[in-house]
Parts: structure tokens; C-alpha cells; sequence
């Protein structure tokens, strides 16, 4: 999303009512949510956003460089589809995405969509594994020139300095826009903690968990059109091609787990990944639109613990996975009624290091074809208020080495697919409701870890099977004729269904643990989020979020087992919390309260394995300036300086998002960033 | 990732070697304290009048949930974090190893890398006995006695020699890689060298020392892997070896500390193994019918009788078994994630009982 120049940085509800094909058949609107990120902040908004997303769960293994992986409605992170700029990042054999290496200072923008069948969707390639939510972050895309710098630093040695810039360069009647973002990060990682352990409290500081990243994100677009992201108008065929990457260099230091009498050892993660992208879209007209993609993601990851008890236990493990992707995607629209076929393959590679003394015990390569057919219609007689879609997919799996039932999978792959609708139901100058209800079914192929990694892998396994149904409600209700001041509700609920989750537990021998397909996982919830906006006066500007989520989602696998019916561990019953944001354009105040409920570390719901809730409060503070010459932008002013001030975790509660990771406590944090031009 | 790492960390340190405590004999684990090596095999001698039995719940790795369950057979009652009730504290994490001598009960944990000494009478902890290489954890693995010594077996590659009296750490004693298994026979303290950690590199060596000077005599070859080592002949020992995890079949092999050799190898099923005194005890599994195999160690003698009931228990996880009452006690770590029981059979193989006990009930000895 380009930078609007507004000068709060909000977390919004990013579309409400009815799909517009705007020659994209069947475009999918779905619970979205969007982050407007205007300026580099010094409180991490990235993730602090997502904490506010209902229905998502920020998993945390502490520490400023612990991981930090996504994911929804107690489905695994594998289900979460992350992408720059609509170019899928973060894949790995995990086949899930790591927060903590995403370069935030570079992203303006930030997307959620937990609705429909993510692989349905306009850009970027279909996911194997995915079916939960979609993020697609944003960097600096626009088309005005930008050239800006620079630095956060605050507690536990944390120094992030970044550069970033963008230029247009205008050929005749063609233009060519490039951007380019470097931002370093690095945290020394120690950090004091108390941690209660039965009648005992553990106080100690943590001082394995560093990190230092290199992220580097930037891209290409190529066209002739004036306005490239109004294809709606065009009267004549128009194209457009670019170029995406991503790059991410990292060493880490990973968080030991805080073990009782004995702070373990936390282990070494080096890791480079990278995505590169080509795409391109022509607009042949008004209602007919040819898009690809074609992606290469590399991910080479070396694990060490060499030192492990004198090095009578140490391991070195390295591996490299590399996937080439090919989306292609043709819109038809007629008279309302859209059709969208879409092919998708997706080409993987393992092979692991030398050094490795823990090796993935083949070198698979995987093909999967994943054709899909998109469908909407917009009657013309519903005035624009009503809106039907359908997707259907059904892949096709090529594995090697393979396995012993080399069919199995295949067969276990059943046709995918969702539908829903989206109906106004109300649509006055005031007030508009509009109800979506969506059902979808899903897949998520097991991983390559899941299937290859050494002793705990498992050949045999499933597919992971997942049906959701929800139903939302948005509620739009303006509350002044000439200033933007709204309010908006949004409430979901669902009903899930995850049959054959994969998980691993100790159950291939007595005495191996693997990975396993393990019966039913169901449940429903309640995903509300409210927002409003009110303009003060002509310059001040006060939004608020408030955002809360229940939900129940049960073992179902044996109901002669002692976890029948228990909560799933590590998901909170109820979470929820608020932003505040008031400011103008050149102050803004922030504050964020972020509560979770009670979890269980195991699925056995008893006291043993209880963790309890916390409440997290960030707050911020930034202050925009010039010194000497202001920046003239046509259309998107913006101040020389923008300097900030935040403490994350500003009452230093102490709290585990995962048992036996105590978090950091107070962080203080300071930025300022130059805009050179 | 790190999900999957932990669980590769969870899998290759703690739960795949520790499992092979399953594998680990000498239990029960009572003898009298006195100042010479008792004769043969002081961890193995069962009581007659067991009035209690212990158990350390393993727990999970990383949850620091380990816990000790008291069994009272005689009123048929089961209390649960013995430790916590007694001490107050958190027994900590990865139980491994639960002994009695003489008045003291010895707790070996491993992740946490200390062994708990409570007054048998009581439970009060008289010490914790950290073992620690500067600040690297030494993560001890089992226990063995002789005379006023306890040894301690750790995963860093040493044996740590603690004064039963005073319960300080006299010396630590070089091993090899990974040492799990450990025994006293006669005049030799022997230490199984799994090499597990750097699997598939197993180390297949007993290392063997002289008691009661403590000086290293030498290494016998065995198969790799060897994670269980009980006492048999006078200065004699079995040593329990499995190279490969998913095999079906392991090896008992008996050797000699005196002339550092090997006397004899027997290919058996891979299964659950346990030690008390000259018996080896194995849970087999014959055409889907659970059977309970007996070897005698003197005499070679391999009896096999069928356990029906045993098919009931959900995860068979350890065994104890009582000389001299025939009572055969078996651990069921259910499906690992939830807390288990610990099930008593008479001689017949009928159940008498079964109390409920914690997160992954291990280790069990019997408390005169």
C-alpha cells in the first residue's frame, strides 16, 4: 500500500461489504484486516498489530530474537500463508514463517485475511500448505521518489539501523519504479526475568538469546500505465511486469528454555533465506485480465550446538531447501458473472550440509499441481449489494523417494474448495450491514521436515483436513456528514473441524517420538473487533481498536482418553485488548493493552499443566519535524525528521507465551528516522 | 522452526536416550549402607517388606514437571509430587533415576543435572547435589552404590563420585561418551557407553573401574549402543544393547571385568528391559500376546509366561519386579502427554491394583 500521508498509524478493518471484480473475477473479501504504517515506530507494530487481529495467536519463544511464528483458530503456523508484496516469503521445510526476521522498518503496510480459500487469490502463487489466514505484508511501493534513513536502538542491546528509497523513472511513455529496502538488526539478548516455578521463583537474566539479521526487500514494476492500480478505467490493453525479492541473512542465538535449577543452553540457528519473483499482469479489458507469478524461495539452514555437554552432545545440522513456483491466473467477466482458472506448481527440493550429524534422511523433491477454478457472480439487480463465489481445487502430488504407499497421499487429497457470499442487508447514508458467511475446506500437505527429519520422521502421513465454516457481520455506522469520524464492528463466528492434525508425540515405538496424524480437533468461537475514528478537530485525529476473542477448540480424537474434550494446549481460551492512538501531524500517542487468558501446556486440561493469563501494555510516542527545508511531495507530504519514543511491556509484567520462555520485561526504545527526500 | 527443533532437541537428548532408561535395570534399587562393597549386587537386593514403592515421573522435557509418586501397597493409595508435599519445592525436570540406600533416597534429575537426597524416614532433602562443570550442566542419568559411594553416571562422559556420608562430590571418574547404564559387581564399578546423543555415532564401550581405588582398568567392546548394564556372576555383568532404534532386536551380552572380555551374546527381541537382582525381566510381545520373560543370569534359564492383562495397560513404560513376593510392577505412560498410572500384578499375572500416578512414570524402587 502506498504511504497516504495520514498521519496515524491505525489498525483498520480493511473492507466491508461487497466485492468489486474490478476485473479480477470473484475477488474473495474475507475477514481482512489492513495496518497502516506510515512511518519507521520504535514499538514493533508489526507484531504488536497482529496480537489485535482476531482469532490469531502470536506463538513466542522470548527473547528480542526468539521465534515468532502465526497462527489461527488453534491450527498450526504451517497453515499461515506469509508474503511481501504478494510474493510468498518465510518457506522453509517448516513451511512456516519467522517474525522475528522480517524487516519491520521496511513494511508500510500490513494485511490479515483469515476468510477464504487463501490459494483463490489474485497475486502470488497457491500455497500447499495453507487455508488459515493470509499476511501479506507491504513495503515502500509507491511512485513518488523517497529516499529516507534510519535508526532504533533501546534495552537489552537492541540496534536496528535501516535505509530505504524509491525512484521513478519516466521513459517516453512508459515508466519504470524501483525500490529498495536494507535494515539491519541486532540484539545482545539479555534480559532479566522472574520466573515462578510451583512455590519457587526463578530470578535470573537470560543471556543467550542474541540475534543479528541483515533483511534486504526491493522490487521492480515496468508499465506504460498511468495509473497502474486503476485497471477499471482502461479502455485498451495494458500490461505491467516487475521483479520482487527478499533476502535474509541471520545468526542467532535461540532462547534456551529456562529449566528449573539449570538455565539450559540456548542453540545456534544460522539462516539465509531469500525470494526472488517475477510477475506480470495484462489487462486485455475491462472484464478479462491474464496475471503470473513465477517465484524461486531458498532457505538454507544451519543448526548448531556444538558445545551440548562438552561437545559429548553436540550437533551440527544443516540443510538446504529450494522451492520454484508458477502461478497463472486468467479473469473473465461478463455481465456480472466472473470465472477465474487458475494453475499453480509448486517444485521443492531438500538436500542437507555436510556437517550435518542430524541429517533429513533422504533428499525429496516434491511436484504439486494445483489447479483451481474461481467463480463469483454480482447480479446487476442487487443494485452492487450481493455477491456469490465459489472456488474448487484438486491437487496433484508427485513425491520422491516417496513412500511406501506411494498412492496413499494422493488419494488422500480430497477436492478443495469454499463458498460464500457477501449480502447488504442494510445501506443507508449512515449505516451499512453486510453478512458474509463463508465455508471452506482445506488441505495442508505434511511438510518435509514432517516426512524426512531423521528419527522423528514419518513417510505415511496424511494430509491434514480442515473445514471451516463462519459467518460475519459488519457493521458501518458514519457518524458525521463532512469529518470521518465512523465506527465499525466486526464480528465472526466459526465452527472448525481439523481432522488427521499433524503433531508430533511419542508413538511410532515406545520409545521415538514422531510425527503422527492424531484424530479430530473441533470447535467454534467468537471473533469480534470494533473500530473507531474520529476527527477531533482539522488536525487531530483519535482512533481507537478493541478487539476480543473466544474460543473453544477440543480434542475430539479418543473419547476413552484423558483428553477428550480439553482445550488445545497453547490456546487461550479468551484473548483480547485495545490500541489508542491520538495525534496530529506532527505528534501521535499510542497505547496498547494486549490480555490473554489462562492456556494449558498439554492437552491434558489439569492444574499441572496450567499457564496463566497475562496483560501486556506498550505505548509509544512520536513527534515529527523539519529542520531547514520541508519535503514537497505533490500529493503525500511528509516531515525531514520523525523521531519516537516507546516502551514495549511498559509495567514489566512477567509471563511466558510457552512454558518454561519467560519473555522480556520493560523495553525501552528510541528511533528517529531522516527523510532525506 | 524451532517448534520442529525443539522437538528434534525434545527427541535426540531427552526422550529418545532417557527412554532407553526404560532399558536401564537394578531396580529395585535397596541395600544396607555399610563401609565394604557388598558381595553382589546391592541396588538388586528386593525387600521382603516393602511398605512403599516410589516412582519418578519423568515429566517432559523442558516443563520442569517431574515429580515423584508414593505408592502405600497396603492401603492401596497413591500420593502424587511426593517432593513438592514434602519439600516444597519443584523437583525439577527429567527425572531419571530413583534409588534407596541405606537412610537416604537418591533422586537422579536430569535436565535440572542434580541428585535429590531425602531422609528415607521423612523425605526431608538433606541436599542437592549439583553437577555442574563450571557452568555447563553434567546431566546426570543413573545411580549405583557401593560401600560409602554413590556414582552417578552423566551424559557429559563422566562419573561423579559422591561420599554417602558427607554427600559431597569426591571425583568425577572419565567414561566415555554418553554414559547411561552403571553397576557395582563385586570389585568393578562398569558404565555403559551409550554414545547416544551423537546418533547414529553410538559408542559401543563398558568402561570399567576398580573398586574401591577408582582406577580405570579398561574398556570392553560390545555392540553399540549399550544403554543397560546389571550385575550378574561376581564381577560379571549384562550389558543391554540396541544400535538401532527402530530394530526389532537387540543384544544381551555378558562379559567379564575381571579378564575385560566378552563371555557371550544372545540376539533377543527388542523390548522392555528391567534388572532386580539375578533376574532380567522383558516385556515381550509374542504374535500380539504379551508375555513376561525371565532370564536368570546364573544359570542362563529363560522362562516365558504369558501376561494377558498386560494388553489393558495403554504404554507399557517400565517394570519393577519384587523377588521376593513375585509382584510384577509396570508403569503405563499412557500416551505420553498425559499423567499415568503404575499397575501391580501378582505372580499369576492378575491385576491387583493400579494407582494413578504423574507425567511419565519411570524409575521405581521399593521402600522398606
Amino acid at each position: 500500500m502506498p504511504d497516504t500521508g495520514n498521519p496515524v498509524q491505525k489498525l483498520v478493518i480493511e473492507s466491508i461489504g461487497i466485492a468489486k471484480p474490478e476485473g479480477s473475477a470473484a475477488q474473495i473479501v474475507g475477514n481482512q484486516y489492513r495496518l497502516q504504517l506510515n512511518q519507521a515506530s520504535s514499538t514493533n507494530p508489526t507484531i504488536q498489530a497482529l496480537f489485535l487481529v482476531p482469532g490469531l495467536q502470536v506463538r513466542d519463544y522470548g527473547g528480542i530474537g526468539g521465534l515468532k511464528a502465526i497462527s489461527s483458530r488453534g491450527l498450526g503456523a504451517e497453515h499461515t500463508q506469509v508474503s511481501l508484496n504478494g510474493m510468498p516469503i518465510g518457506g522453509n521445510s517448516l513451511a512456516y514463517t519467522d517474525f522475528s526476521l522480517i524487516p519491520s522498518a521496511l513494511l508500510t503496510s500490513l494485511k490479515v485475511n483469515n476468510g477464504a480459500l487463501n490459494s483463490a487469490r489474485a497475486e502470488g502463487t497457491a500455497s500447499q500448505h495453507t487455508g488459515g489466514p493470509h499476511i501479506d505484508l507491504g513495503t515502500s511501493t509507491g511512485s513518488v521518489t523517497k529516499l529516507q534513513v534510519g535508526l532504533e536502538a533501546g534495552s537489552f542491546g537492541w540496534l536496528s539501523p535501516h535505509a530505504l528509497g524509491r525512484v521513478t523513472h519516466q521513459i517516453g511513455s512508459y515508466r519504470l519504479r524501483s525500490h529498495l529496502g536494507l535494515q539491519y538488526q541486532q540484539a545482545k539478548g539479555d534480559y532479566p526475568f522472574s520466573y515462578s516455578i510451583g512455590n519457587a521463583i526463578l530470578k535470573d537474566t537470560r543471556t543467550n538469546s542474541g540475534l543479528w539479521s541483515v533483511g534486504l526487500a526491493g522490487g521492480f514494476v515496468f508499465d506504460k500505465t498511468p495509473k497502474p492500480d486503476s485497471f477499471k478505467d482502461l479502455k485498451h490493453p495494458q500490461c505491467q511486469v516487475g521483479i520482487d525479492y527478499f533476502f535474509n541473512q541471520s545468526m542467532r542465538q535461540l532462547p534456551g528454555a529456562v529449566v528449573l535449577y539449570n538455565l539450559y543452553s540456548g542453540q545456534t540457528l544460522d539462516q539465509t533465506q531469500s525470494s526472488v519473483s517475477a510477475f506480470g499482469k495484462v489487462v486485455l479489458n475491462q472484464g478479462s485480465l491474464l496475471h503470473f507469478r513465477i517465484t524461486h524461495q531458498s532457505d538454507n539452514t544451519r543448526y548448531r550446538d556444538p558445545a551440548y555437554l562438552n561437545g559429548t552432545g553436540g550437533m551440527d545440522n544443516q540443510y538446504f531447501w529450494n522451492s520454484l513456483s508458477g502461478s497463472t491466473i486468467a479473469d473473465y467477466t461478463y455481465n456480472g458473472l466472473s470465472l477465474s482458472p487458475q494453475l499453480d506448481l509448486d517444485l521443492q527440493y531438500l538436500g542437507f550440509g555436510p556437517s550435518a550429524t542430524d541429517s533429513y534422511q533422504q533428499s525429496p523433491k516434491r511436484t504439486v499441481l494445483m489447479p483451481l477454478l474461481r467463480m463469483g457472480y454480482q447480479p446487476r439487480w442487487a443494485a452492487n449489494g450481493l455477491s456469490l463465489f465459489a472456488t474448487v481445487s484438486r491437487w496433484v502430488l508427485r513425491e520422491t523417494p516417496g513412500r511406501s504407499d506411494a498412492e496413499q497421499m494422493q488419494q488422500d487429497l480430497p477436492t478443495v474448495g469454499s463458498m460464500g457470499l457477501n449480502a447488504r442487508i442494510l445501506d443507508r447514508e449512515h449505516l451499512t450491514l453486510t453478512f458474509s458467511p463463508i465455508s471452506k475446506w482445506h488441505n495442508r500437505l505434511p511438510t518435509m521436515a514432517e516426512l524426512y527429519y531423521g528419527q522423528t520422521a514419518m513417510r505415511q502421513l496424511n494430509p491434514e483436513k480442515v473445514w471451516m465454516t463462519s459467518l460475519t457481520m459488519d457493521l458501518l455506522i458514519r457518524c458525521h456528514p463532512d469529518r470521518d469520524n465512523y465506527v465499525k464492528l466486526k464480528a465472526t463466528t466459526f465452527y472448525q473441524r481439523n481432522q488427521d492434525k499433524i503433531i508430533a508425540i511419542p508413538t511410532r515405538d515406545l520409545f521415538i517420538w514422531s510425527i503422527q496424524n492424531i484424530g479430530l480437533a473441533e470447535g467454534y468461537g467468537i471473533e469480534t473487533f470494533a473500530e473507531g475514528n474520529w476527527q477531533l478537530d482539522k488536525d487531530w485525529l483519535a482512533h481507537l481498536t478493541i478487539s476480543y476473542t473466544y474460543q473453544q477448540l477440543q480434542d475430539r480424537s479418543n473419547p476413552n482418553s484423558a483428553n477428550y474434550g480439553g482445550q488445545l494446549p497453547y490456546l487461550p481460551v479468551a484473548t483480547g485488548g485495545f490500541k489508542a492512538d491520538v495525534g496530529n501531524k506532527r505528534i501521535q500517542l499510542s497505547w496498547q493493552t494486549f490480555i490473554s487468558s489462562y492456556r494449558y501446556s498439554l492437552a491434558q486440561n489439569i492444574k499441572a499443566n496450567l499457564l496463566p493469563g497475562y496483560v501486556i501494555n506498550d505505548c509509544s510516542l512520536t513527534y515529527r519535524f523539519d529542520v531547514g527545508a520541508k519535503i514537497r511531495h505533490q500529493d503525500q507530504p511528509e516531515s525531514r525528521f520523525v523521531a519516537s519514543l516507546g516502551i514495549n511491556n511498559l509495567i514489566d509484567t512477567q509471563y511466558q507465551v510457552l512454558q518454561s520462555f519467560p519473555m522480556p520485561g520493560r523495553q525501552l526504545k528510541f528511533g528517529l528516522v531522516y527523510n532525506i527526500f | 522452526m524451532l517448534l520442529k527443533m525443539q522437538y528434534i532437541r525434545l527427541i535426540t537428548r531427552v526422550l529418545v536416550l532417557p527412554a532407553f532408561a526404560l532399558l536401564i535395570g537394578c531396580s529395585p534399587k535397596t541395600a544396607d549402607q555399610s563401609g565394604t562393597p557388598t558381595p553382589t549386587n546391592p541396588k538388586n537386593a528386593a525387600s521382603s517388606d516393602t511398605t512403599h514403592v516410589l516412582v519418578v515421573n519423568e515429566g517432559l522435557f523442558q516443563r520442569n514437571n517431574s515429580t515423584i509418586t508414593l505408592i502405600t501397597p497396603k492401603t492401596n493409595t497413591a500420593v502424587t509430587d511426593l517432593f513438592e508435599l514434602k519439600t516444597g519445592l519443584k523437583l525439577g525436570d527429567t527425572g531419571n533415576d530413583i534409588a534407596v540406600y541405606g537412610n537416604k533416597i537418591y533422586v537422579v534429575v536430569n535436565v535440572s543435572s542434580y541428585v535429590a537426597v531425602l531422609e528415607k524416614s521423612t523425605y526431608r532433602l538433606l541436599r542437592q547435589v549439583n553437577l555442574f562443570s563450571g557452568t555447563i550442566a553434567r546431566q546426570p542419568r543413573q545411580i549405583a552404590f557401593a560401600g560409602p559411594r554413590a556414582f552417578v553416571s552423566c551424559f557429559d562422559g563422566n562419573v561423579v563420585v559422591i561420599d554417602t556420608n558427607t554427600l559431597n562430590q569426591e571425583t568425577v571418574l572419565a567414561a566415555g561418551r554418553n554414559p547411561e547404564g552403571i553397576c557395582v559387581s563385586n570389585n568393578y564399578l562398569m558404565v555403559a557407553n551409550s554414545g547416544g546423543l551423537s546418533a547414529p555415532n553410538f559408542d559401543n564401550r563398558i568402561s570399567v573401574f576398580a573398586l574401591p581405588t577408582l582406577n580405570f582398568v579398561g574398556n570392553i567392546t560390545v555392540d553399540a549402543n549399550p544403554t543397560t548394564i546389571l550385575a550378574g556372576q561376581p564381577n560379571e555383568a549384562y550389558v543391554y544393547a540396541k544400535a538401532d532404534f527402530s530394530s526389532a532386536t537387540a543384544s544381551w551380552t555378558r562379559i567379564s571385568a575381571q579378564n575385560l572380555s566378552v563371555i557371550s551374546r544372545e540376539v533377543i527381541p527388542s523390548a522392555i528391559s528391567e534388572g532386580c537382582g539375578d533376574t532380567i525381566i522383558q516385556l515381550r510381545t509374542v504374535q500380539q500376546n504379551p508375555m513376561i520373560a525371565m532370564i536368570n543370569t546364573r544359570t542362563g534359564v529363560v522362562s516365558e509366561t504369558a501376561w494377558p492383562a498386560i494388553k489393558d495397560i495403554q504404554s507399557p513404560y517400565r517394570l519393577m519386579y519384587n523377588q521376593r513376593s513375585k509382584e510384577l510392577w509396570i508403569s503405563d505412560s499412557k500416551d505420553y502427554v498425559t499423567t499415568g498410572q503404575v499397575w501391580r500384578f501378582n505372580k499369576d499375572g492378575a491385576l491387583i491394583n493400579k494407582y494413578n500416578a504423574g507425567l511419565n512414570p519411570g524409575a521405581m524402587t521399593l521402600l522398606p
